[in-house]
């Protein structure tokens, strides 16, 4: 009896959560017009017509490259340069330890929209407007200080005998730190590796801002296109294309997520719970 | 050797200079009516002249154009809505006149061969800075076959309108659909009425906001209409339609008349059914001595050519190729709008050939006017409009709502150094919370006490540290505190900057309602969506801590709509769609039939939409977090608990829940901080356009620096998120320490 009341609520709120998912991907597979005279049956002759479109019209195909690009590269060098700092600020002791942590992490306040104009000008200055490489060394600088925060909380719950052992073996303090100390702080990594993953992913307004100018077309990213098709999308009715744009822009996520789940969920309670 | 370096480099410096000449580039707003002709007129246009010419278009291509006028690098030609009349004063715009008036090929000028009148919005000091080519009149749209059913014709005055649509709502049919999530829409309705009954001089004082304008009998009357209307004769949920879904609405037969400017048919183009037969008859006139209907409302799209573009001449040459007879009547032709060239009308698409029969009608027209407009004077219309189409004032109430909100508009550009005080005491309070986080942080962080066990020279910390603290300072930490001394200038992002002290702080705090109305609705997503996604997530918790089989994907389905961003929103938005959206189904089927086509996202719904969204995508994240934290509950305490005969209640409320306290805690700091940082959400469902009514200090902020290009102001509200959400989070670290 008991049982049953709990699996019907968790039915109930799966339905909640996957629905609107199914729905979604049912909706996209049908043609506009069918759209609006049945929004809720199964598509009568389900097509992948909705996603050409988006892929063409609204140059998804491209997008899609730049922000793999984008978003690898900063996934990558988030880790390579997050993961040292983060050792040194939780395990070191230095003269200016606390005040560069609090530095750190203070950009976890800063929002991002308050930096968008001078980033701007700086990088116009640089000149690196319009270019890939400009939006990666924003979206790196912006994803340091959580991924520092989440892994000094790491680095701390490691046990120090692990590193008197590496450093007595003869390894230098660098050395320990990549051989020993960074692959015990994988699930952590991980972590990081998905959370930037989904901002970068998902970004828009630096993408917008840094973008926009002279030949920045054929470099932009997804989240772009995607607000640009929802907008065309309703000039044109066209709400199939738009339904398709959300599913291409969707599905990475949930691959990441699926493959990197049981790691982000331990990142993650490790970081708020026992801390 | 090194001369022919030299050279080289020279030749490749300078190549530019000789490359110029050949090519244009052209940005344009992509809307209704689509790229296709614009493209071919270009490649016709290189053919002719050897001007390799280069199209952009996108539908967001004012948001670019501006960030190109920060950028300083110009296209040739542009016909993006952006501040025009700023650029004209800072001479970024190419004044036309030379060209206009040059005799041409085949008889005339340029200038003549444009429809009377047409020039003018963009015309100052005898000098032209626009050339037309879309030409916008307004007309009630109606189906034919409606009207024949009924034998209904054609009303000329409003109370045959009314009059009308009484007897089609008595045959149980919606008289009219309307574009009720965008109040502007309103606007022309409103103007035309108010032009017919106070007239033309009344009407230019309403433009510049003259005192009296506003309250004028005439706007009281104009908004009375609108009220009748929108009362008893707009579909159903029209508050929650966009443009396109109202307009569908009535090409699929579900009202018998639309507003509409003269972009529909190209608009909709693909989603008129094969038989539908369209008419369209001008705005009715009220009845009144004065009225007169060959007066119509009229305005124009315009195409600009900048100054400091390569290659302005060529610009120039390209819009008289556009505009040409020729091209513009293939354009009224195929795509359906009617053009602001003369003749060029007669070619217009058949489908729209009553508009055409209007354009004959019209002996005058009256329209937007010239020179730069208010800045906030759109905003009082929008916000206001909104009011009479949810009918919760009264047309006199917001006549007097706008001549008051209008007068502070005015007094605001008068005299841009005035601070009126509105708001001391919540000015008070506000600071007084700062400083209360300022004393919470003075006393969590002198703790010091790090666990580091190695000391380290400054030599061996360095490749560790340095590579992260360069490129956080260089592109994070420093444009951010850039950003914060920002709000101490004045700056349009084109002129002068202009140090203006505490100016933009005080004004906010101080005087703006709209600042206040946002902090509001950011208290809102604050704490109510906290109040039901924490529950929800104990209750899930506690029910996949039973052992449940699928527990993992159970998991992984309920965490998932946390992760999407912008495209969850994106998807909700589908899913609250009046017409196919799902949730106005599910409550229908649910027997609540009042939700039939009920307006979730019109902007007096908008934050109880705003609500599930918020805990959809949170409850899976609390959920993860509160597992986490109950499975780290000893079960010999639940053990213990059962010999004493505790139940399952007992047990949550006296043993759970108190040990997973801090964890729910931090909880609720990080959705309360969530919600001051909200932006997207807003900024996405009500297409970039919040009224005051929906605004949050995130979509003020951004509405400020990229829409008004007042850059101060923008910083200065980014500094005072920035003080908030540092003391929620200074109020967070602090409750997350004290459980140590």
């Amino acid at each position: 009896m008991k049982k049953s009341l709990t699996y019907s609520f968790l039915l109930f709120y799966l339905f909640l959560t996957a629905g609107p998912f199914l729905w979604l991907g049912l909706t996209s597979l049908k043609p506009s017009q069918e759209i609006f005279l049945s929004p809720f049956g199964w598509p009568r002759d389900p097509g992948l017509g909705n996603y050409a479109r988006a892929w063409t019209v609204g140059h998804f195909g491209a997008y899609f490259g730049n922000s793999l690009a984008v978003t690898v590269l900063t996934v990558l060098a988030t880790i390579a340069l997050s993961a040292p700092a983060a050792y040194a600020l939780a395990r070191f002791r230095f003269r200016g330890v606390s005040a560069l942590s609090f530095f750190f992490l203070s950009g976890l306040m800063i929002p991002i929209h308050l930096a968008v104009v001078p980033l701007f000008f700086q990088m116009k200055w640089l000149g690196l407007l319009n270019s890939r490489s400009g939006l990666f060394l924003v979206y790196l600088a912006t994803s340091l200080p959580f991924a520092i925060f989440l892994l000094m909380g790491f680095f701390r719950s490691l046990p120090e005998s692990l590193r008197e052992a590496a450093v007595l073996d003869g390894a230098s303090e660098w050395k320990a730190f990549w051989k020993v100390i960074f692959p015990l702080a994988r699930p952590g990594v991980a972590t990081v590796a998905i959370i930037t993953f989904l901002g970068v992913w998902n970004e828009y307004l630096v993408a917008f801002t840094l973008l926009s100018g002279q030949g920045g077309d054929s470099v932009r990213t997804l989240p772009l296109g995607l607000a640009n098709l929802t907008i065309v999308g309703q000039f044109r009715t066209d709400f199939g294309m738009v339904f398709a744009g959300v599913v291409i822009v969707m599905l990475p996520t949930l691959i990441a997520y699926v493959s990197l789940e049981k790691a982000l969920t331990r990142g993650l309670t490790a970081g708020a719970v026992k801390e | 050797m090194r001369w022919l370096i030299g050279l080289l480099l020279f030749l490749w410096g300078a190549a530019p200079l000789w490359a110029r000449p050949s090519e244009i580039e052209v940005t344009l707003f992509e809307g209704g009516e689509g790229l296709e002709f614009y493209t071919r007129a270009a490649e016709e246009f290189q053919r002719m002249t050897g001007v390799e010419t280069h199209l952009q278009g996108d539908p967001a291509m004012a948001d670019r154009m501006r960030m190109r006028v920060l950028e300083g690098s110009y296209p040739e030609v542009s016909n993006a809505n952006i501040d025009i009349w700023n650029l004209i004063e800072h001479e970024k715009i190419l004044p036309l006149d030379a060209w206009l008036d040059e005799p041409l090929p085949g008889g005339g000028t340029w200038r003549e061969s444009f429809l009377p009148g047409s020039l003018n919005q963009y015309s100052k000091d005898g000098k032209t800075y626009g050339a037309p080519l879309v030409y916008v009149v307004w007309s009630v749209y109606y189906n034919k076959a409606v009207f024949r059913r009924y034998g209904l014709n054609p009303p000329d005055t409003w109370e045959q309108l009314l009059e009308l649509c009484q007897t089609i709502s008595e045959h149980g049919e919606t008289p009219i659909a309307f574009q009720g999530r965008y109040s502007f829409y309103a606007q022309p309705l409103v103007e035309h009425t108010y032009f017919q009954l106070a007239g033309a001089e009344n009407f230019q004082k309403l433009q510049a906001a003259e005192p009296g304008a506003f309250e004028h009998e005439a706007m009281v009357k104009a908004l009375g209409l609108l009220d009748q209307l929108a009362r008893d004769y707009f579909s159903k949920g029209f508050q929650g339609m966009s443009h396109t879904e109202a307009q569908l609405e009535f090409f699929q037969g579900r009202a018998a008349m639309l507003f509409c400017g003269s972009w529909l048919y190209s608009e909709m183009q693909d989603n008129i059914p094969q038989d539908f037969e369209l008419g369209a008859f001008a705005l009715p006139v009220p009845t009144s001595p004065q009225a007169d209907p060959g007066l119509q409302y009229a305005s124009s799209g315009y195409f600009f050519v900048f100054q400091d573009s390569a290659n302005p001449e060529q610009g120039v040459r390209f819009l008289q190729h556009l505009t040409s007879p020729e091209v513009a009547s293939r354009f009224a032709g195929e795509r359906g709008i009617p053009v602001a060239v003369r003749d060029a009308n007669q070619h217009l698409h058949p489908m729209m050939a009553p508009v055409a029969l209007q354009l004959e009608e019209i002996r005058d027209t009256f329209g937007p006017r010239s020179g730069p407009t208010l800045a906030g004077l759109s905003q009082v219309w929008t916000d206001n409009l909104n009011l009479i189409l949810q009918g919760t004032a009264s047309p006199r109430e917001v006549a007097g709502l706008m001549e008051r909100q209008a007068q502070e508009v005015r007094a605001a550009a008068h005299n841009p150094d005035r601070v009126e005080v509105r708001h001391r005491g919540k000015t008070l309070l506000f600071l007084l919370f700062l400083v209360s986080g300022a004393v919470v942080g003075a006393t969590s962080f002198n703790r010091g006490g790090v666990l580091s066990s190695a000391a380290m020279n400054s030599r061996q910390v360095a490749p560790f540290v340095l590579p992260s603290l360069l490129v956080f300072t260089l592109f994070f930490a420093l444009p951010s505190l850039v950003a914060l001394a920002g709000c101490l200038v004045r700056w349009d992002g084109v002129g002068k900057m202009e140090w203006v002290g505490l100016l933009h702080l005080k004004r906010m705090l101080l005087e703006s309602d709209l600042f206040w109305l946002s902090l509001g609705h950011n208290l809102i997503l604050m704490l109510v969506p906290a109040l039901f996604a924490i529950p929800l997530a104990l209750l899930l918790a506690y029910l996949l801590k039973q052992k449940v089989v699928g527990a993992r994907f159970f998991r992984i389905a309920f965490f998932f709509p946390n992760l999407i961003g912008v495209a969850g929103i994106l998807l909700w938005q589908q899913l609250y769609n009046p017409q196919i959206g799902p949730v106005n189904e599910l409550l229908v089927s649910l027997g609540f039939s009042s939700f039939e086509g009920f307006a979730w996202l019109s902007s007096q719904n908008l934050y109880y939409a705003l609500i599930p969204m918020a805990v959809w995508a949170a409850a899976g994240f609390n959920m993860v977090l509160f597992l986490a934290a109950m499975q780290s509950v000893p079960e010999t305490l639940y053990e213990a608990a059962e010999v004493h005969g505790a139940g399952e209640w007992e047990k949550f409320r006296f043993i759970t829940l108190p040990l997973i306290r801090d964890t729910v805690a931090v909880a609720a700091v990080l959705m309360v901080i969530g919600g001051m940082k909200a932006f997207e959400a807003i900024w996405l469902l009500t297409n970039q356009q919040p009224t005051s009514e929906t605004h949050v200090v995130g979509t003020f902020m951004i509405r400020s620096l990229f829409v008004e290009q007042k850059i101060g102001q923008a910083a200065a509200l980014a500094c005072l998120l920035f003080a908030i959400v540092l003391v929620g989070s200074l109020y967070a670290s602090k409750i997350a320490e004290e459980k140590r």
